[in-house]
């Protein structure tokens, strides 16, 4: 074994697993913090989102409160006059459809039969018991209730408040809807997420007979879901694939669209009977962070590298310059002294360091000895 | 006499009944001239808001031409057919909707039809871009009897009807000049919805970040921001739609550029008193093909790097020292230096954008010159005046010798390594 040789390799080597191992901590840390941060993106996202619906249901609840107390929409709705009913309702509704999304008003008569609906005063006399089981609760308990259903007129985000009579029994109920676009809409603007949300196509066909018809598309069509709202479209059908949508809990995950990494928050739908009508997706971009633990990365792996050679470059000169050069001149003149060549002296004494200042000493005295 | 006095008789009766016909002649025109008084001041008094509208003391409503126009035209028929008492005054449609509340959403919709130039030293780019805003008026609504189902004005008839109804007053903030024609088209649907198209070609200012050149991401911008109006009465946003509209035409193309997607971005910016307007900020995202900036500029900054190495490199350590002339391995490195000021001066004159921000290029020079001081020190220190080995023995010098030939090359070139690839994360 040479020592020239083996003995800074090992020390070369040694540092350098002890240099990668500390770098690998430190991306370790690196990945987990940008992990850690994700995740809390993720947490936004959800509580965000169902911040959000929850306000749209009040606010669907508050409206459906405000209609159904209105003195003389009352009495018309227990007089069951439905031509009074729309003429006290018709100009309020059209109002707050065009100012505040609106989309959906009806009035229903126990046990959840259409009485009149606004958007659609023609239309009534539909029994809804059967698919809306919030509409039939609320003729079941009389209390209001709120939440995502699908109706006739498609998906919405409704409150229904019952009515009663002036003895205090159940006269029917009254729901408003708002629209489900501007939820994510409001998403984008106050949070800057991209939103989409789908719906089970099946139940859009059996239940929204009344959707337009540029909505049940094969281009919107995803799974067996159908993108009913997107905020972003394109990006949404590029997020958002069949192989993704199929979930029943909560479901993350990150996607690289047009060299932007996004990270995008799937969470199921629920209808008030919990059971599953649509997902939810939400995304933002991580394009930042990315590039910050790319970048984190790069650093790294660099100070690991100079590590490396520093460490590398003083064992080499300490070893080598101070130890095992010095050593093997002194060898070499040694052997020759020992062969009767006694013509070569030693390096001057400020060459050696101290420990090998006493051979190179002795050295010197057996030289000086041997010669003639 | 009889005679005399029979004339006298005849000349009395002639002068009497000149006098009677007189009478009876001008009686009846001063009673039908007071009558014709009488009926003017009842006139007057039957319509007293008109007259007090024409001899008020407040000064008539100031209103654009096109308005001013009408009223005076509304005057004029008035005097031919006066209306009724009760009919409504003529509606203003040039004053703010209010029909469906305040702020007053206006959509704002950018495609990018054609980006003409980015001259990214000069920060400005030249662009053809269609600006798309909707609104709703309710006061334009009308019952849909066409095929269409909207009312379409193109080019003058567009602009002569802007003038017509209220518009939200609109200022592109970056832009430097403009081509004069311009291009219009309004659609008013029956809904009162109104959706107007202008089409311009421009020079626009842009905000150039080079941090990450040669792999860098501009966004060529169209900052719009409504100045009249604060964000209680007009508000600029965006929809999924004004998302689908904005985009580059799919055939556009630009030199050195890939183009990409349209970010649109609203806010609000503060003003005077608290006032806070409305922004929108359409941004066509373009990525520089890097290649291009390979050859003039990366290979010329990597190669400079060699020419510091050589002092180190065309020395040799013998038994009794340093071989090289210290005074040549130094004239290497000062050589070096001019080499390297001469390709600054190139590089940062061809591209002025990178010469005044820390980015990759900066970076470049950074290691060269730091590889210059470091290999100018070591010729002084080491060739010259033997300072390690007058501290630490000719054996510490020779190794210490060795590592800098292969450690410098390898720390210079893993450094601009690293400074190309954090540009390129």
């Amino acid at each position: 074994m040479k020592f020239r040789l083996s003995g800074p390799a090992l020390l070369i080597a040694a540092s350098t697993v002890v240099v990668i191992a500390i770098t690998l901590i430190a991306q370790l840390m690196t990945t987990r913090l940008v992990a850690t941060a994700h995740a809390g993106d993720y947490d936004l996202m959800r509580r965000a989102f169902t911040g959000t619906l929850k306000g749209m249901e009040d606010e669907a609840s508050s409206d459906a409160e405000i209609f159904a107390n209105m003195p003389a929409v009352r009495s018309a709705f227990i007089e069951r006059d439905r031509t009074k009913l729309l003429g006290e309702c018709e100009g309020a509704f059209k109002l707050m459809e065009e100012k505040y999304a609106i989309d959906q008003a009806q009035f229903h008569t126990p046990p959840g039969v259409s009485f009149l609906r606004l958007d659609a005063p023609t239309k009534f006399g539909d029994d809804q018991t059967g698919y809306r089981p919030m509409l039939a609760e609320v003729h079941e308990e009389k209390s209001l209730r709120k939440g995502v259903a699908i109706t006739k007129a498609g998906p919405a985000i409704l409150g229904i408040v019952p009515i009663f009579d002036s003895s205090g029994a159940l006269a029917g109920s009254f729901e408003m809807g708002l629209e489900f676009g501007p939820v994510l809409d409001d998403l984008k603007t106050a949070f800057a997420l991209e939103g989409a949300v789908f719906f089970q196509e099946k139940q859009l066909h059996d239940i929204a007979t009344d959707l337009p018809g540029d909505i049940i598309t094969s281009k919107n069509r995803v799974g067996k879901y159908i993108r009913y709202h997107a905020t972003h479209p394109d990006l949404a059908a590029a997020l958002v694939i069949d192989r993704d949508i199929e979930i029943t809990g909560p479901k993350t995950y990150e996607r690289t669209v047009a060299g932007v990494p996004w990270g995008v928050q799937l969470m199921p739908l629920l209808n008030y009977a919990n059971k599953q009508i649509g997902v939810v997706a939400i995304a933002t971009s991580f394009e930042e962070d990315k590039t910050l633990a790319r970048r984190a990365l790069v650093w790294q792996v660099l100070a690991a590298l100079v590590s490396v050679v520093l460490m590398a470059g003083t064992i080499l000169i300490v070893i080598r310059g101070v130890i095992v050069a010095p050593l093997a001149a002194i060898n070499v003149r040694m052997a020759a002294l020992a062969a009767g060549d006694a013509s070569r002296p030693a390096e001057p004494l400020t060459s050696y360091c101290e420990e090998l200042e006493t051979l190179a000493r002795c050295y010197e005295h057996l030289r000086t000895q041997r010669r003639p | 006499m009889r005679r005399r006095r029979s004339q006298s008789r005849a000349l009395m009766l002639a002068l009497l009944a000149t006098l009677a016909g007189l009478v009876f002649v001008l009686f009846p025109l001063r009673l039908r001239g007071a009558d014709a008084a009488h009926a003017a001041e009842g006139g007057a008094s039957a319509r007293p808001s008109t007259a007090a509208a024409r001899k008020g003391d407040k000064p008539p409503k100031r209103l654009p031409p096109d308005d001013a126009g009408a009223e005076a035209g509304a005057l004029a028929a008035e005097e031919h057919a006066p209306a009724p008492p009760d009919a409504a005054p003529p509606t203003n449609l040039t004053t703010i909707p209010i029909g469906k509340g305040l702020p007053v959403n206006v959509n704002v919709g950018v495609f990018f039809l054609e980006v003409k130039s980015f001259d990214d030293t000069k920060s400005e780019f030249e662009c053809t871009s269609d600006v798309r805003l909707r609104w709703t008026d309710p006061r334009l609504r009308f019952p849909s009897k066409n095929l269409r189902g909207y009312k379409e004005y193109r080019g003058k008839e567009a602009e002569e009807e802007l003038t017509k109804i209220w518009s939200p007053t609109i200022e592109v903030t970056n832009r430097l000049e403009s081509a004069p024609y311009v291009g219009r088209r309004l659609r008013v649907f029956p809904d009162g919805q109104i959706e107007s198209l202008t089409r311009v070609t421009a020079r626009y200012k842009a905000r150039v970040a080079a941090e990450t050149f040669p792999f860098d991401r501009q966004r060529l911008t169209l900052d719009l921001i409504v100045r009249e109006d604060t964000t209680d009465e007009v508000l600029l946003r965006f929809d999924k739609d004004d998302v689908g509209f904005s985009r580059a035409a799919t055939d556009a193309k630009l030199e050195g550029w890939d183009i990409g997607l349209v970010d649109l971005h609203a806010e609000a910016i503060p003003g005077w008193n608290g006032d806070r307007y409305s922004q929108a900020t359409a941004a066509l995202i373009v990525d520089r093909i890097w290649a291009t900036s390979l050859a003039p500029i990366f290979i010329p900054l990597l190669a400079s790097l060699i020419i510091p190495l050589l002092s180190i490199w065309m020395n040799k350590v013998g038994d009794n020292g340093f071989e090289g002339d210290a005074i040549a391995l130094a004239n290497i490195g000062i050589g070096g230096l001019f080499s390297v000021i001469a390709l600054s001066f190139a590089i940062y004159s061809s591209y002025g954008v990178i010469a005044n921000s820390d980015n990759t290029v900066t970076r470049l020079f950074g290691v060269n010159y730091a590889m210059l001081a470091t290999t100018l020190t070591i010729v002084v220190v080491f060739f010259r005046y033997n300072v390690i080995a007058r501290l630490f023995g000719p054996y510490v010098q020779r190794e210490a010798f060795f590592f800098i030939s292969w450690a410098l090359p390898v720390l210079s070139l893993a450094t601009s390594i690293a400074f190309l690839l954090v540009a390129a994360a």
